[in-house]
């Protein structure tokens, strides 16, 4: 019997190894060209240009002492055009020694003339490539996807994580809108709110420092999948506050009793709701803070009167009202646009009444009164308590 | 005969039974992001569907359904209506098949044959079978205690991830009011709920039979519960355009953890559970209709069925639906309406009615 366990063993083996499922399918890192970052662009003649940062797989062993970060660099950066997103990827991959893997996209950038045209189709398919995490951060450029996806910065090897750590850091600090493929692609199929994304360019810290860097601040706003216009960087801040996302940072203003104070922000919430007085609509948003004084001209002497904190409060309150009241005007006034998602703040309190109200909203959300309440409490002030001058 | 299995072993394997497939789903989207609720309120007549069926089982308390379904209506009926249940519990493995096979080709590997996978699936399933049920159940007594667990890892790490699940999807509640937003998810009462119908074959196993009632009852309770709990990560975490649309929100939700900068990417995670979830549902749905079949026409042993019923599942899954979506739609449309609520609500609610009637008047002489 002895010859049927050696023909079972041999056709385990066999077997095994010809698994044909799994051949086809098997991703060893070597061989994946694993694409870092994605730029896509619109070509003058109606078609898409896509730009992929790709991780270079010769990796050579360490340079040591290198000054510059051109020998040895980790990075390829390789591009196609084509009628479609995968037509331009099926282009570029005429230059790969193997296939591009997606797994690892730190991030999606999409120049703005393709934005203006509508990206609705192009954020369709990123959802189907089963690649594409959800969480993929989607940002807009002002000029095309190319520099930025192209930028080598001078002292990481690899600008795409440069990328990725800038856009956490931007988002604690406000300066950026929520900005992720699935968050995108829920406000597209919503019908109300309009979606936004985070945008970024490239910039020169001075005239005299050869290299360019990236710059994350600012919004772009969308008219259901078209670029319709953008937030400064303040009114960005706004939009954040009204968002609850706001968690580091400082507010600067200037009061009549304490000069010019900047307080540095521990954390923020908010909370939205919406009020049907009959017909009239209206939007309470009520935001805390909580902050420490870093910078104050006046002299002030706490200990003896903790109430100054809470006039400091105040003033805070008021400063923070004012950014949201900015990118209120804007969203209301300039671009008519509810990018706050006010339309499903009166969805959740009054669904029925919501049901007549949605077809109008465009029309009706311009008109809405927005009260805004910000209540500040100044914790401290730092490590000392007096003035020191 | 079977052995007798524990109420703990029948809990397990019953709770196991649904859970494989109707975590995959988005279950209720009618319903939107009020699903979570409907599942929950449809608890109660999933309990009641399942006396239906121990009613009919405490008049014959050795049988299964296939075995007294010619006692109740007679030779011709009964015989018929026992090939019937043996067809739809095939069937259900095959569709089962399906679910597991399509999902995996399409997410994990898309360039593998789909019946590559579905044969070395129903490869181990025969295996599991030829030992005989008991091993189905003690598999089932260790599975499920891990389902919970990776159910409940699911939700902490997800409430880790920042930013992630927005309970304000959830709202507004009942948007539509309860009653309509009830009876538009009807469907529920098929999936998942009709599907303990397969434990009619499998009641008489039990070792302490006093108990069925207590166990099923809390079974169906603790499933809506954990369903109900998975819509909620669902609505919260996708938002319930999203979870409508994708095929896979198990996936993506899950997809979207990312605690620490180092618990990223658990996909394997739901692959593999799907692995196991799903071999045990198909394991369940081909034995009894193997035991059904070895019932009918006095088979022996059993155990050479197994192979056989095999390759016959493995190629009615290929058959019946071309394409992926095309198998949702016949699921959720044609087979919940011809098949599930006629097999699981009609027939037994007229059979249960009619062994009430024979049952009664056989009594009368004795008493």
């Amino acid at each position: 019997m002895l010859w049927k366990k050696i023909l079972l063993c041999f056709l385990t083996i066999s077997i095994s190894f010809s698994a044909i499922g799994c051949s086809g399918n098997k991703k060893e890192i070597q061989r994946l060209f694993i694409v870092l970052a994605l730029g896509v662009d619109s070509t003058p003649d109606d078609r898409i240009e896509v730009t992929m940062q790709l991780l270079n797989p010769n990796v050579s062993g360490q340079q040591t002492g290198g000054t510059d970060g051109a020998s040895g660099r980790d990075i390829i950066v390789l591009s196609g055009i084509g009628d479609t997103f995968f037509d331009a990827v099926f282009q570029a991959s005429k230059s790969m020694s193997q296939v591009q893997h997606f797994g690892h996209t730190k991030y999606i950038v999409i120049g703005e003339t393709l934005a203006r045209k509508g990206i609705g189709d192009l954020v369709d398919s990123f959802i189907r490539i089963e690649e594409f995490r959800l969480n993929t951060p989607i940002l807009i450029t002002k000029g095309k996807a190319l520099e930025i996806v192209k930028l080598q910065t001078p002292k990481s090897p690899i600008p795409a994580i440069v990328v990725e750590n800038l856009f956490l850091r931007q988002e604690m600090i406000g300066y950026r809108p929520f900005s992720y493929l699935l968050d995108f692609e829920n406000s597209l199929t919503n019908d109300t709110t309009s979606a936004v994304l985070a945008v970024i360019n490239t910039s020169k810290p001075s005239e005299d420092t050869p290299d360019k860097t990236f710059v994350m601040s600012g919004t772009a706003v969308f008219k259901k999948d078209k670029l319709a216009g953008y937030l400064t960087d303040k009114e960005t801040r706004g939009l954040q506050w009204v968002n609850g996302k706001v968690q580091v940072g400082s507010v600067t203003f200037v009061s009549e009793e304490f000069g010019k104070v900047s307080c540095e922000i521990v954390k923020s919430s908010s909370k939205v709701k919406a009020i049907m007085d009959g017909d009239k609509i209206s939007i309470e948003i009520n935001i805390k803070t909580t902050s420490d004084v870093r910078r104050i001209s006046a002299k002030i002497d706490p200990v003896k009167q903790p109430e100054i904190l809470d006039r400091i409060g105040k003033e805070q309150s008021k400063a923070i009202k004012n950014e949201i009241e900015l990118a209120l005007n804007e969203s209301k006034d300039n671009l008519g646009l509810d990018i706050f998602g006010f339309g499903e703040a009166v969805h959740r309190n009054y669904p029925k009444e919501w049901k007549k109200l949605q077809k109008n909203w465009d029309s009706l959300y311009p008109n809405i009164e927005v009260k805004v309440n910000v209540d500040s409490t100044i914790r401290s002030t730092g490590l000392s308590n007096k003035s020191a001058k | 005969m079977e052995r007798k299995i524990s109420p703990y072993q029948l809990f397990a394997t019953m709770f196991i039974l649904p859970y494989g497939s109707a975590v995959l789903f988005f279950l209720a989207p009618d319903a939107k992001q009020d699903a979570w609720l409907v599942i929950l309120i449809y608890i109660l007549p999933g309990i009641l569907l399942q006396l239906v069926h121990i009613g009919i089982f405490k008049y014959y308390p050795n049988d299964t359904l296939v075995s007294y379904m010619p006692k109740i209506w007679g030779k011709y009926l009964g015989i018929f209506f026992s090939i019937l249940y043996i067809l739809y519990f095939e069937y259900l493995s095959a569709r089962v098949l399906r679910d597991f096979t399509g999902l995996i080709t399409i997410s994990a590997m898309p360039q593998a044959s789909r019946i590559f996978i579905g044969t070395l699936l129903i490869l181990t399933v025969t295996y599991g079978i030829t030992t005989g049920f008991e091993t189905i159940c003690r598999a089932a007594e260790i599975l499920f205690p891990l389902m919970i667990l990776g159910l409940i890892i699911a939700y902490v790490l997800l409430f880790a991830t920042k930013n992630i699940l927005v309970f304000n999807r959830l709202l507004p509640i009942l948007e539509d009011g309860l009653i309509t937003e009830t009876l538009k998810s009807w469907k529920l009462i098929a999936f998942p709920f009709g599907e303990f119908i397969a434990f009619s074959m499998l009641y008489r196993t039990l070792n302490e039979p006093q108990k069925i009632k207590k166990i099923v009852s809390w079974v169906i309770v603790t499933e809506g519960i954990a369903l109900s709990s998975i819509s909620v990560l669902f609505i919260a975490g996708l938002g319930v355009n999203y979870s409508t649309t994708t095929n896979f929100p198990l996936l993506e939700t899950l997809r979207l953890i990312h605690v620490g900068g180092f618990l990223d990417r658990l996909d394997i995670l739901i692959v593999v559970t799907l692995v196991t979830a799903g071999f045990m549902k198909i394991s369940i749905f081909m034995y009894v209709s193997i035991l059904g079949t070895a019932q009918l026409f006095k088979v022996k042993n059993q155990r050479y069925l197994a192979f056989p019923f095999g390759i016959m599942i493995l190629v009615y899954s290929e058959l019946i639906a071309r394409s992926y979506p095309q198998h949702i739609k016949i699921g959720l449309d044609f087979t919940v309406k011809y098949i599930h609520v006629p097999l699981q609500i009609i027939v037994p609610i007229i059979t249960l009615v009619i062994a009430y009637f024979k049952n009664n008047s056989k009594r009368l002489p004795n008493s």
